[in-house]
């Protein structure tokens, strides 16, 4: 969706961090969800790899 | 046989209790079995293989408590349930607080609002980059509040933007106003036909709030992070926000804000500008007004400016009207500048700014530097005028504490007053200070009590100190804290204040310019 | 500025940063001896001096923490109603171990002994049936006995390298922390115990269940995740101390946590029982 017609829409905000911009966004009627934000895992072939041989599973 | 379930909202139980009502409950006339569970995915699959699980508990969350009995006929169902929740309610063993729930991802967030349409970003800036991306990925314009963004990452993910025609503000954007919503550090402001696009957070903040105060309105006020303009970043973010307003049909007059562009940049804007009619202010502070008069846009001396400016344009005024009115303002601020300088003793001869605003700051040392050849700060305009210490003030002098150095372990000076009002009286113990000059900015995000934190310190460092203590407020009567209020708290306190930094800061001037500064 | 009376905080957790703003704090939950908050997305529990120090814990002298209504942060004090707490007095928790040398022999009976203490008295409905099959009896309605065959069913599969079980075990049970999030914690325990005492790397392993268990249940969450960090609550850390010392005090200490409320203790106890031996029947430790 370009930026222009973003203007011609209700704006509804997908928040990433800091709750205090969504519960602002909600005292002005904004529709907003929060993420339950983590940082991402590793990338984890190797861990698997690691847990099984740590269970003793090859 | 009959199956009966309530699901109880927000309620906790530790697992011995409801393991012991459920077992109570199954002692009950007639019931064959119960469960007392939390609705999570995988307790629903259990009660769906015990013949447990009704309809309404498929909708249920983690947060939610689900009550099953099963039995022989309804009516002992219907009475073991409520045995059940009188049981529950007499041990009073649980909690009420409820957690609303929350997605996991960016692709479970869209499952709950399928038509989101921006993301704004504002975890640890090494992770933020990947977040925008995926936003954008999915169609979606971003915000990004978080600073500390690896370069190449911040490159990537304005160069998507760019090509893909969605909004990129930031990375370091802390203010952006979208279809009247105020995202991040931002004031409530009327809406309008003047869009704002904006390199500097806070010099969003202050040209829609004078804006909005003064009768105009805000289309958009779209920011970029003060990045964008420099000359790695190409503008970018700066190019497809100010094509946006060109292409709206509400918005009729245009406003930049920022410190100069690079000149590639002023370049590829000026391109820009060729494709549209539309009146252009800017205000690019410390800018030669001749060449932003060759992009095609009207120069504005300082935020103030630039905001009266456009909303006389927008408003239809004319230029020798509003010229005119400007100087009579001027003359009145000359005139109070006399009145107050000669209550200040001849020792008393230096500004000390302290101020919460990272734009501000600039723009003030911007417009004093001609009065008083120069400030130091921590944030100077000059490497040369570097503050040594920036915990100590030196000749006249404006801090920005919003600098990482002041900021490191403590919450952002808008938020957390405590570093100033010490630092304040420190001013005021100092008998050379002539003026302490300070910027409140409201508006969300901001602290919800300025009034109650500030106008006590002022208040004691003017007990301590006859220094002019001038304030000026950047916000609107619609922002979540009381203007009004205050305003009059500050004037009470006794310090002179102005809702605009452009003129507060010519006051000081004009005050240091009659006592020989 | 608004403090009427003070409460005195007794000690708090090496994980709490006092100096840190705590503006979105809100309660998520009360009990008799505990007030969880919710501080961003991780809870900080003011609890009562029977339940003990922990990273996140601030122990507080209080009867019975229902009384109170609202919390507050203002002015870098945190507040219960009008209460501030005062931590003036309060003795800093630590929450990490050091695990001193170790004879295997001891450690192995240790463990041996703190078995059989849960296998004997853990509550019925606990997870314990895992370390003896005769408990399974102890499950009767067809509701119970679904729930004992899926948590054996994943955890079994999760022993036999099946990591993706964790999605299944998560979240399965009753209560505040499920039995699932308990035994996953466990397991979580005994990763940080044998890289201890192996030299083992586990720190990739014990994120990784950290992230793939993280629900919707903030203190799941967090119980887990200091365990992953190798943060330990003072009950527990005692619990370790003892079986990888001179083993004086194991039954009692394995008894306090069985005793530790509903069927957490035992959960935690037993997840972390049969994933340690398997690390180390893994033959990875004694070579």
């Amino acid at each position: 969706m370009l930026a222009n017609e973003l203007f011609k829409k209700e704006l509804k905000v997908i928040n990433i961090g800091l709750l205090s911009f969504k519960e602002s966004l909600d005292k002005e009627g904004v529709k907003t969800i929060q993420i339950d934000w983590k940082p991402p895992a590793t990338e984890d072939e190797e861990t698997l790899d690691a847990l099984k041989k740590l269970l003793g599973n090859k | 046989m009959a199956v009966k379930g309530v699901i109880k909202k927000g309620e906790y139980y530790d697992s011995v209790s409801l393991m012991l009502v459920a077992r109570e409950a199954t002692k009950l006339n007639g019931v064959e079995d119960a469960a007392l569970m939390i609705g999570t995915k995988e307790n629903k699959s259990i009660l769906e293989s015990s013949g447990l699980l009704i309809e309404e508990f498929k909708g249920a969350s983690e947060s939610d408590l689900l009550i099953a009995v099963k039995a022989k006929d309804e009516l002992l169902a219907i009475t073991a349930i409520q045995k059940v929740e009188e049981l529950l309610k007499t041990k009073n063993l649980g909690s009420r607080e409820s957690e609303e729930y929350m997605p996991k991802s960016l692709e479970g967030a869209l499952e709950i609002l399928p038509d989101a349409n921006m993301v704004i970003v504002s975890v640890a800036g090494k992770y933020a980059a990947r977040e925008a991306m995926k936003a954008l990925e999915h169609g979606l314009h971003v915000m990004i509040f978080s600073d500390n963004v690896p370069k190449d990452k911040a490159f990537e993910v304005k160069k998507y933007g760019r090509e893909h025609g969605l909004l990129v503000m930031g990375p370091d954007c802390g203010t952006a106003i979208i279809n009247g919503a105020p995202l991040g550090f931002a004031n409530v402001v009327n809406r309008g036909d003047i869009g704002i696009v904006s390199a500097a957070g806070t010099g969003l903040q202050e040209v829609s709030c004078i804006i909005s105060n003064t009768g105009g309105g805000i289309s958009q006020g779209i920011g970029t992070g003060g990045i964008d303009v420099k000359k790695d970043f190409q503008g970018m973010s700066f190019l497809t926000g100010l094509e946006a307003l060109i292409n709206d049909p509400e918005t009729k007059v245009i406003t930049l804000v920022s410190k100069p562009p690079h000149p590639e940049v002023l370049e590829k804007i000026s391109e820009v500008l060729k494709k549209t009619d539309k009146p252009v202010v800017a205000a690019f502070l410390g800018a030669d007004p001749e060449l932003v008069k060759k992009i095609g846009a009207i120069p504005a001396k300082d935020l103030e400016h630039a905001s009266l400016l456009a909303v006389s344009i927008s408003k239809g005024i004319s230029m020798e009207d509003f010229e005119k009115e400007i100087g009579r303002k001027d003359g009145e601020l000359k005139e109070l500048a006399s009145q107050l300088a000669r209550k200040l003793t001849g020792e008393q001869k230096y500004f000390r700014g302290l101020f919460q605003g990272g734009t501000l700051v600039y723009e003030t040392q911007v417009l004093l530097k001609d009065i008083l050849g120069g400030i130091n700060s921590n944030a100077p305009l000059d490497p040369s005028l570097k503050l040594e210490d920036s915990w100590k003030s030196v000749g006249h002098t404006a801090v920005d504490l919003g600098e990482d150095e002041f900021t490191v372990g403590r919450p952002h000076p808008q938020i957390d007053f405590e570093l100033r009002n010490k630092r304040i009286l420190n001013e005021a113990n100092d008998p050379t200070v002539a003026i302490i000059y300070l910027d409140v900015v409201i508006g969300y995000g901001t602290n919800p009590n300025p009034a109650e934190e500030l106008a006590p310190v002022i208040k004691k460092a003017r007990e301590i100190s006859n220094a002019i203590i001038i304030a000026t407020v950047t916000g609107t009567d619609k922002d979540p804290q009381d203007k009004a209020k205050l305003i009059s708290m500050l004037k009470d306190a006794g310090a002179v204040v102005f809702e605009r930094n452009a003129s507060a800061t010519r006051l000081a001037g004009y005050i240091l310019k009659s006592i020989g500064g | 500025m608004m403090q009427k009376i003070a409460l005195m905080a007794e000690s708090f957790g090496d994980c709490i940063n006092l100096n840190s703003d705590w503006k979105q704090i809100r309660i998520h939950s009360t009990f008799r001896n505990v007030i969880n908050l919710l501080v961003s997305s991780q809870i900080i529990s003011i609890v009562a001096p029977a339940v003990g120090r922990g990273p996140n814990n601030i122990v507080v002298d209080i009867d019975d923490f229902r009384q109170f209504k609202y919390i507050n942060w203002h002015d870098k004090i945190l507040y219960l109603d009008d209460y501030g707490i005062d931590f003036s007095g309060a003795e800093k928790y630590d929450s990490e171990i050091f695990i001193p040398s170790l004879n295997r022999g001891e450690f192995m009976c240790n463990l041996q002994i703190s078995e059989k203490v849960v296998v004997k008295e853990a509550p019925q409905l606990s997870s314990a049936f895992l370390l003896d099959d005769s408990r399974e009896k102890f499950f009767k309605t067809l509701f119970e006995r679904n729930l004992k065959e899926k948590i054996k069913i994943t955890f079994k599969a999760l022993m036999n390298g099946y990591f993706d079980a964790v999605n299944e075990l998560k979240g399965v049970g009753f209560g505040l922390t499920p039995q699932g999030d308990d035994i996953i914690n466990g397991i979580v325990i005994a990763l940080y115990i044998f890289e201890q005492i192996s030299g083992v790397k586990t720190v990739n392993i014990r994120e990784k269940f950290y992230l793939q268990s993280s629900n919707g249940n903030a203190l799941s969450n967090t119980f887990i995740y200091y365990s992953s960090v190798g943060r330990f609550y003072e009950y527990f850390k005692d619990y370790l101390l003892a079986i990888l010392s001179d083993g004086k005090n194991v039954e009692s200490v394995t008894r306090r946590i069985l005793n530790f409320g509903e069927t957490s203790g035992a959960d935690i106890l037993t997840g972390f029982i049969i994933s340690l031996k398997k690390f180390l029947e893994g033959g990875l430790l004694w070579q």
